[in-house]
């Protein structure tokens, strides 16, 4: 058994403080996608009609299908937003864009727990957006716990659209040990 | 119907959202959030890492919280922020049930927001996922 370092905050874990991710960007969101997201989030009953049926939609405030507020527009993609660990690379430009969004701590340990999240809305997400997601490393303490020295980190990301209008903020609390 | 900012009191207790899941819930959470984790897939996988089966996913639970607010505001109200926790583990067939109290009314920049303690409890009664979240509901008049 390797032995616990007294600290895992090093002047390189000090310095990744405010590290960005480069972007990534959405393919165009599509209502089939925004009907599919919603149908799983409410199975096994039927998600409110604003998310799938175009004509109700119509006559809401929004004028149109909108997706659930906590909507993921980064599915299925080529190179895929994630945090935490992940299945295996598709190929090679996949593998490179998922590990520059991969924002940990240097030299911190491997096991992870996702600890929490909050989120601030803002503009709707829409069938036709373009989302892009910039994520950076803003935050990270200790602490001795049950599983002997955790280390805490935070991540946010901001989500914008095609016209620049900030769509969320995403925060994710995040344990390794 | 809509729901008014003016109609919502301090200390009064949001419709309860209740699913019980299991992998059907998890591979279909699974695939719109291209969540594809082997421990949220297969007890075998699971409990090579240390967990006693297969169990669901934590942004599901997020969204749950979501839609428990969506089904309490309606159309007409919008998300302004949610904040979670994520404490216990959620096992095949456990029911998980949101709840929420209001904490508090303000007006904030032209919007009429409402603050909301959440939590989600299993069925043995155990807190898995305490929150909170603020709204924005239209005001009369």
């Amino acid at each position: 058994m390797t032995s616990e370092p007294e600290t895992y905050i090093t002047p390189e874990v000090e310095a990744y403080i405010g590290t960005e991710s480069p972007p990534l960007v959405s393919p165009p969101v599509s209502e089939s996608e925004i009907r599919r997201f919603a149908m799983a989030a409410y199975w096994p009953e039927v998600p409110p009609r604003r998310f799938w049926d175009a004509e109700y939609a119509k006559n809401t405030r929004f004028g149109g299908i909108v997706a659930p507020d906590e909507f993921n527009p980064f599915g299925w993609m080529v190179g895929r937003a994630h945090i935490g660990p992940q299945p295996t690379h598709i190929d090679d430009a996949q593998g490179e864009l998922e590990e520059a969004r991969n924002l940990r701590p240097p030299g911190a340990p491997e096991r992870y727990l996702y600890a929490g999240s909050s989120s601030e809305y803002h503009a709707p997400i829409r069938p036709g957006d373009v989302i892009t997601s910039i994520l950076k490393f803003t935050e990270v303490y200790e602490r001795q716990g049950g599983l002997g020295l955790m280390l805490f980190y935070a991540v946010e990301e901001r989500m914008t659209n095609q016209n620049g209008e900030l769509v969320r903020v995403f925060k994710t609390n995040n344990i390794l040990y | 119907m809509t729901l008014y900012w003016q109609d919502v009191e301090e200390g009064s207790e949001i419709p309860e959202f209740a699913r019980t899941t299991t992998l059907m819930n998890w591979n279909r959470w699974a695939s719109v959030n291209d969540e594809f984790v082997p421990m949220h897939m297969d007890d075998d996988e699971a409990r090579a890492n240390g967990q006693q089966a297969a169990f669901g996913e934590g942004p599901l639970r997020y969204s749950y919280l979501h839609s428990a607010l969506r089904e309490w505001i309606g159309d007409d109200g919008d998300i302004v922020f949610v904040n979670a926790q994520y404490r216990g583990i959620n096992y095949k067939g456990d029911t998980l049930t949101v709840s929420g109290r209001v904490t508090g009314k303000r007006e904030e920049n032209g919007r009429h927001l409402v603050d909301v303690d959440l939590a989600i409890t299993n069925q043995r009664g155990e807190a898995v996922t305490p929150g909170n979240a603020t709204v924005a509901l239209p005001s009369r008049g």
